[in-house]
């Protein structure tokens, strides 16, 4: 007896569907609080479950969305067997993002995290900068900015507040 | 990390900490081949359309396979018929033994449930001595040898007991309230002893000068960091204005204007503040005005507005008042009202006016009185955990519970002589052979748990269910008044009565999930208000000498970036916002009546206050108490005001203000001036003036014409604005 074939429909070039949605999906995962090795893990694990059975490619929106829901499953699994908790806040904010740069390559949204960043003022960009570009801690920050830790804190935070609104603005404004 | 944002975080240690993702194409195309080969025959047995929760269950199995571990072979098809055959005569085995052993433990719990634990039948709630089991989602159960004050029967001497009653497991009904003696609600002789000690505090060694530089100095270091600038000060007359809206609630008379600019001293706002916070000429108003403001944060805005209602409003606000007037601690005044018994209205010698704040919230088990106790005096919002773990703020079903069951001693009653409402403590023990007074919920899953007294922060209490032995009440008032977070949530509170928005949005959901804009602020304010022993008028007068109130509501270019509609709090500027119910109706009072003899309080009777905020503010009659406000910009607030009686008394001939200014001999100017600042607490402008003017000139009726413009200047934007 024939096996019948394992797909009816189209086959999907599988190298161009992990190299066009691996990052979106990674940076998902990564907005979800996994680490970048994690995040690998479960990108890798998310195209191997998608793949296991047939896959119809409508539109790069589509795709991505069930991208994501199938990596926040693997993850929502992967945390129930480890036993941990992820304390994650406001979620459907986290989602509402990624469906509004489903239209955008993934390139593009450190292009307008750049452009954003030009925004800010002096010393919140360099705050930041301090922060993410040489891992200082927050009472180093706070002393070469002359301010106090929470002073330092809420400049981050206000700035990173900022960023997100520029980029959601962005994202808007330009679709 | 409450500070990280999920998104920019991430994207920005892309960006500039460089940590981004090696291509994993190869990677994965050589893991789906793999995998491809290994599973090929089960493909065709075929699972096409599974749900998400079988794909992720899938994966669990399949996970470990990934992507470099060789899969094994596939068998043939006879061998895996055999396989699966055998599959299923050993779970079928298992299955059966699993079942003898479930009738068997069946048997013994039921065993032990009718003559080892006598009363304590429910296997998975806990004995009065045991810690309950953990369930299958508590991970952190912890054993405690809990003081057990009363003695507990040995559970094998039955012969001279009473036969063991089940623990009655199913939800409450409003219960009947029962008739009791007058003299049980008289006090007991020998009351409970204390197992909570009161806090001991030290006293505030700063001045209020220090204080309110304290509170300049925080404020404006924020300032510094985030690179904004403050707006300029606001004029005498904004702050004349808004000083007697928070303080007294209503707007200032043109008297209280004139003679507030008339002064020449450089403390001029201080020493208005002192006038209205320290002299007798302002106490009934002030204590008026704030004891129904703490009684909507007791009861609500439409607690005991109706007739049906259990709550004596008018007997709970005349408490408070005596409590502000005599400026009791406000740690009292709380201690009070968490334990008050006695009847809810006078008529009885067992009258106690504090009762009102529970009176409507111990019926249900008392849900309502944990939530409300929760939220009011701790600013913190717990009512989601009746029902389930909260998801964002941590507070557990278990937290919920063990401070429901400090209310489970209290009972409405009925005295049997007046007939009065009546809070009264009872002995609670759900089981005769028991004294420990526990209290059983269930969770999302099913599973029945037992709670005992336990304070938020996890201080227990012994478990006995007597009053004689442990006035729960007592106990836990003490534990909110010693706790931190009691000074902080009340400053917080107050802090949002004068700025429009508090440290935290909302105020009564504080919490590490929800951060408060200046915490170090917050910190060292309620460290200080606790040390002056509960003084709200020294907080007040704090608040109200700081600089950010002094500030004018102007926003500036530099300030743009303070909007805490955004949730960003800078208090740059004294931020403008609609009057609250009480400060409307008392402002247009006051400008409709005249008060009876010069210089004396300016407060309205209860019954008028009270049937005419009866309207505006409405129960939704939902399980979390809430209320519905009509005074929301809304149409019926514009009909109200254009509309309602009030603004008709306001705004007739005979009213106080217009009769004065239409009988007056004064200059038509003058007599503009004059209804300008009753309404706006400010002088027109030249335009508004001559556009004034114009309309006098124009009309045969000075009187009539007058009129007109008073009610256009009471219906106007500006006058409902506090700013």
């Amino acid at each position: 007896m024939k096996d019948l074939p394992q797909h009816e429909t189209p086959a999907v070039d599988i190298a161009q569907l992990v190299a066009e949605h691996q990052l979106s999906v990674w940076r998902y995962l990564r907005s979800w609080g996994c680490s970048p090795q994690e995040a690998e893990d479960l990108t890798q694990e998310t195209f191997l479950k998608v793949l296991e059975k047939p896959f119809e490619q409508l539109t790069d929106a589509a795709t991505r969305g069930f991208l994501r829901t199938v990596a926040r499953n693997l993850l929502i699994d992967r945390r129930r067997r480890e036993g941990r908790q992820t304390n994650i806040q406001a979620v459907e904010n986290i989602d509402q993002f990624w469906v509004a740069s489903d239209d955008r390559k993934p390139e593009e949204l450190l292009e307008f995290l750049a452009d954003c960043l030009e925004g800010l003022t002096e010393r919140a960009r360099m705050a930041l900068q301090m922060r993410f570009q040489d891992h200082k801690s927050r009472s180093e920050i706070a002393d070469a900015l002359e301010i106090g830790e929470h002073g330092a804190k809420n400049l981050m935070q206000r700035a990173k507040q900022q960023l997100r609104d520029c980029i959601e603005f962005k994202l808007k404004e330009e679709s | 990390m409450n500070d990280q944002d999920p998104i920019i975080d991430p994207l920005l240690e892309e960006l500039l900490g460089q940590q981004q993702m090696p291509d994993l194409t190869a990677r994965i195309l050589k893991a789906h081949q793999q995998r491809q080969t290994g599973s090929q025959p089960a493909k065709t047995n075929g699972h096409a359309k599974a749900p998400l929760s079988m794909v992720t269950a899938a994966t669990t199995s399949a996970g470990t396979n990934a992507a470099d571990v060789e899969l094994p072979p596939s068998k043939s098809s006879t061998a895996k018929r055999r396989l699966q055959r055998r599959r299923l005569i050993t779970s079928i085995g298992s299955l059966a033994l699993s079942l003898c052993l479930l009738v068997m433990l069946g048997g013994v719990a039921y065993y032990s449930y009718q003559y080892v634990l006598p009363g304590q039948g429910i296997p998975l709630a806990a004995d009065g001595t045991k810690t309950p089991s953990g369930g299958a989602r508590e991970n952190d159960a912890k054993v405690e040898p809990a003081p057990q004050i009363a003695s507990h029967t040995d559970p094998h001497d039955l012969g001279t007991k009473d036969l063991p009653t089940t623990p009655d497991m199913k939800p409450q009904m409003p219960i009947e309230v029962e008739a009791v003696d007058p003299k049980s609600l008289a006090k007991s002789n020998e009351p409970a002893p204390r197992f909570v000690a009161p806090r001991v505090r030290g006293s505030l060694k700063l001045s209020d000068r220090q204080v309110v530089d304290e509170i300049n100095e925080s404020i404006a270091s924020v300032w510094q960091a985030e690179n904004v600038k403050p707006s300029p000060q606001a004029t005498d007359l904004e702050f004349c204005r808004r000083t007697y809206l928070q303080l007294l609630g209503r707007i200032p008379t043109v008297d209280e204007i004139e003679h507030f600019v008339s002064q020449r001293r450089d403390n001029k706002r201080e020493w208005l503040v002192d006038q209205i916070l320290g002299t007798e000429k302002y106490q009934a108003e002030f204590a008026s005005f704030w004891s129904a403001r703490f009684a909507n944060l007791l009861v609500g805005r439409a607690g005991g507005m109706t007739n049906d209602s259990p709550i004596d409003r008018a007997a709970l606000e005349g408490y408070l008042s005596k409590a502000f007037q005599k400026n009791e601690p406000y740690n009292q005044v709380v201690q009070q009202l968490l334990t008050a018994t006695g009847t809810t209205s006078p008529g009885s010698e067992n009258f106690n006016p504090a009762t009102n704040f529970l009176v409507s919230m111990i019926d249900g088990d008392a849900k309502l009185a944990t939530a409300k106790t929760c939220s009011a005096f701790l600013g913190q919002q717990l009512q989601c955990a009746e029902c389930h773990n909260h998801p964002t703020t941590g507070w557990s079903q278990q937290q919920f519970w063990g401070l429901n069951a400090f209310f489970r001693q209290t009972k409405l009653a009925k005295e049997s002589n007046s007939g009065q409402l009546a809070i009264v403590n009872q002995d609670f023990s759900k089981t005769r052979q028991s004294d420990s007074g526990e209290v059983y919920y269930e969770q999302p899953n099913g599973l029945l748990k037992v709670a005992y007294p336990e304070f938020v922060d996890g201080t227990t209490i012994p478990r006995s269910g007597n009053v004689s032995e442990v006035d729960r009440r007592q106990e836990l008032a003490q534990l909110i008044v010693n706790s931190d977070q009691f000074p902080k949530a009340t400053v917080n509170r107050m802090w949002q009565h004068f700025f429009g928005v508090g440290f935290t949005q909302p105020v009564d959901d504080m919490g590490p999930h929800n951060p408060a804009s200046h915490p170090e602020l917050l910190d060292r304010l309620s460290e200080h208000f606790a040390e002056s022993n509960f003084d709200l008028r020294r907080l007040m007068r704090w608040i109200t000498l700081s600089q950010p109130y002094g500030l004018s509501s102007r926003q500036i270019d530099e300030n743009l970036a303070d909007n805490p509609d955004s949730g960003r709090q800078l208090f740059t500027r004294y931020y403008s916002r609609q009057m609250e119910a009480e400060q409307l109706f008392h402002s247009l009072q006051m400008l409709a009546k005249s008060s009876p003899t010069e210089g004396s309080p300016i407060i309205a009777s209860l019954d008028d206050r009270h049937s005419w905020l009866g309207q505006v503010n409405q129960k939704m009659g939902d399980d979390e108490d809430s209320e519905t406000s009509s005074l929301d910009g809304g149409i019926t607030q514009s009909l109200l005001l254009m509309n309602g009686g009030l603004m008709k008394q306001a705004t007739d001939a005979q009213a106080a203000v217009l009769k004065k200014v239409t009988a007056s001999k004064m200059s038509a100017q003058e007599k503009i001036d004059h209804l300008f600042l009753a309404a706006l607490s400010r002088r027109p402008t030249k335009k508004e003036s001559v556009a004034i003017k114009e309309i006098l000139s124009n009309r045969q009726n000075e009187t009539t014409a007058l009129q007109d413009i008073w009610w256009a200047l009471l219906n106007s934007n500006e006058f409902i604005l506090d700013h």
